[in-house]
């Protein structure tokens, strides 16, 4: 401690609040700022590993969705895509080979996307949501069907594939032809019968999703 | 520390001595209360507990409650021969119990890929996605109820008593729901399956029900 | 520096006070007063977890047919052999063939092991030609698989409580002719976290035991059979 010093008679010492009125007006903002530095693992680890921004399109819109998905090879890759959704209702037929296990419907998602033909997109997932927010993912292997791999582009002009570097030579089909400028798909879901589907939802990278209103 | 003088004829030794005291005394208190701190961590499960899982206990036929998915236990047989679905027959020096579940996720599909089994003697006993001992339900679609047998090969003392757990992230179970059966096993039951070798089936996962016998 | 570190008042007082021990202790030059506190000072760390126990030199011999305890596991060697056929086991190239250690595995602790420990617990080497190469954390080449004689499975989970009667199996180049003899590696393993990873695991694995064993063609009836 510093040896005391001799004051003026006529100034009285400052008081404790008033020696540290600044400390105190910064101490709530210090700890808000604390809090959110320290939390920003809830963000990384728990708040951006679900579906969280949507782009959401109305009933019989057609919406424009952009996105800079990680390539995983270090880089990124653009999508821009636009999505309109058809129709949704029971599948009329079923894929081949498919077998609804009891208590179960088979749900048609039937979409018409537009995309540049060099573009990759190949990286999505499909999945429909009822009024709960619950959400059931569109499998392509399973209850004994195969449909396509991937549900966002057309199963025989998939269009590129991400860049798999020193395997793209052996992977790639040169006489495969280019992927369309407007395309239409149609895929099964399968969902607990008495659900009712009232969102499509389709995603490239979380948080980020395409979210299609469901008419009706 | 105080710069001695040169002029004084005599350097303040009662200075120095205090300050010396002081900085040996500041040493051990320091050392103090590194070792005291030591002694509370250490003493005390303070990480355990704040991690640990949310354990929700259940028996063999009631339906369980988890944050993502209701889970139904049916009824644990065994056998000294198993026959899983994908390889050649195992068999072991122990006995190999297998336990059907039926899984209903919910919210989302959900993977779960945890499983172990605490026996009546106080082991753990592990399961792995493959293996002799495997668990591999595979992703449920919600709503969907998927069909999967848990296969644990374990010695005949480690079945009376013996818990099931189940849980959804199988490298981490910490601050997440964890459903523990009870699954009833008595001697009798240990002693009849050890003595078995007819192989008891593994059926591979699905969303069919078993067929019931 | 190398002259005394005290303070000449001090010594002069220590002098003074016709004690040996202060006056020697105060004559001491910096550099041993330094290296004695420093000893002190780690000394005193053990009081909060600083010491830890520090294992054997030198691995022992490793003895046939005799059970050794390497945690997380007891191992007993019993012999090694070669065979040209495996049922259930596929070499990588025809006209290899494998080099088999018959061993009883048990798990001594109170939790199921994965077949990857029991892999570093025991490892082969002298051994011209093997098809696998050494590994960097473990000593030695390890097993390519871990069959159990019973059925011909591969040894994953190790279960505590049970006797484990299993083949370490290496595969080697059939160009090098059969080995008449190989050094088998038995390590044990510590269970802790890592330095980088927070895990907990079983790991370090440090040979504890060596020991060099003929080897001789496997007779049809004696190894790892499958159950076809």
């Amino acid at each position: 401690m510093s040896t005391p010093t001799v004051t003026s008679p006529r100034e009285a010492p400052a008081g404790w609040w008033r020696r540290n009125r600044w400390a105190l007006v910064a101490l709530p903002v210090a700890l808000a700022l604390a809090l959110v530095a320290s939390g920003d693992r809830v963000r990384t680890l728990w708040w951006e590993q679900d579906l969280r921004r949507p782009t959401t399109v109305a009933a019989g819109g057609t919406g424009d969705f952009h996105q800079r998905v990680y390539d995983g090879v270090g880089g990124t890759l653009p999508i821009d895509v636009q999505v309109r959704l058809d129709e949704v209702g029971d599948a009329t037929t079923l894929p081949d080979e498919m077998e609804l296990p009891d208590g179960t419907r088979a749900v048609q998602v039937d979409l018409t996307l537009s995309a540049d033909p060099d573009s990759v997109i190949s990286g999505c997932v499909l999945a429909v949501r009822d009024a709960n927010g619950a959400r059931y993912d569109y499998v392509a292997n399973a209850w004994g069907a195969f449909q396509a791999v991937i549900p966002c582009v057309p199963e025989d002009t998939p269009g590129p594939r991400a860049s798999l570097g020193e395997l793209d030579d052996k992977l790639s089909d040169p006489e495969e032809p280019p992927r369309p400028d407007t395309w239409s798909v149609s895929r099964v879901v399968v969902v607990p019968e008495g659900t009712e589907v009232t969102e499509v939802v389709l995603w490239w990278q979380k948080p980020q999703y395409l979210l299609l209103e469901v008419p009706g | 520390m105080s710069v001695p003088e040169p002029t004084a004829p005599v350097v303040p030794a009662t200075r120095v001595r205090r300050s010396r005291g002081q900085t040996v005394g500041a040493a051990a208190a320091v050392l103090a209360a590194l070792a005291v701190g030591h002694v509370v961590v250490s003493a005390f499960p303070v990480d355990d507990r704040v991690s640990a899982p949310f354990v929700r206990p259940t028996v063999v036929g009631e339906t369980v409650e988890l944050r993502y998915a209701r889970l139904t236990v049916g009824e644990p047989t065994g056998s000294t021969v198993v026959s899983p679905a994908a390889s050649s027959l195992l068999s072991t020096p122990g006995v190999f119990l297998t336990v059907p579940l039926t899984i209903v996720a919910s919210g989302q599909p959900r993977l779960l890929s945890f499983a172990e089994l605490l026996g009546g003697d106080g082991r753990t006993y592990t399961v792995f996605t493959s293996g002799r001992s495997s668990f591999l339900a595979g992703t449920a679609q919600p709503g969907v109820p998927r069909y999967a047998t848990v296969s644990v090969e374990v010695p005949p003392e480690a079945l009376p008593g013996a818990h099931l757990r189940i849980g959804l992230n199988q490298e981490d179970q910490r601050a997440d729901d964890l459903a523990d059966i009870d699954l009833g096993l008595t001697q009798a039951d240990a002693d009849a399956w050890a003595a078995q070798d007819t192989p008891v089936p593994v059926p591979p996962r699905s969303d069919e029900p078993p067929e019931q016998p | 520096m190398s002259g005394p570190a005290a303070p000449p008042d001090l010594r002069a007082r220590a002098r003074q006070s016709g004690s040996k021990v202060a006056r020697r202790a105060l004559d001491q030059p910096l550099r041993r007063i330094g290296i004695g506190g420093a000893v002190v000072l780690l000394a005193v760390t053990a009081a909060f977890g600083g010491l830890r126990e520090q294992t054997q030199d030198g691995p022992e011999v490793l003895v046939v047919d005799a059970p050794v305890d390497v945690a997380p596991f007891e191992l007993t060697v019993h012999r090694v052999v070669w065979t040209t056929e495996l049922p259930g086991q596929y070499l990588s190239e025809d006209g290899n063939r494998w080099v088999g250690v018959v061993t009883t595995v048990r798990n001594t602790t109170d939790a199921g092991v994965l077949g990857n420990t029991l892999g570093d617990a025991l490892t082969l080497t002298d051994v011209d030609g093997l098809v696998q190469k050494p590994g960097t954390l473990t000593p030695g080449v390890a097993a390519s698989s871990i069959a159990l004689l019973e059925d011909g499975s591969s040894l994953s989970p190790v279960q505590p409580g049970l006797t484990y009667e299993a083949a370490f199996l290496f595969e080697q180049d059939g160009s090098v002719a059969p080995p008449t003899s190989a050094t088998v590696l038995v390590q044990r393993q510590t269970w802790g976290t890592g330095i980088l990873d927070d895990t907990v695991s079983w790991r370090e694995p440090t040979t504890t035991l060596r020991g060099e064993l003929d080897v001789r063609e496997a007779r049809s009836d004696a190894d790892a059979e499958g159950e076809s």
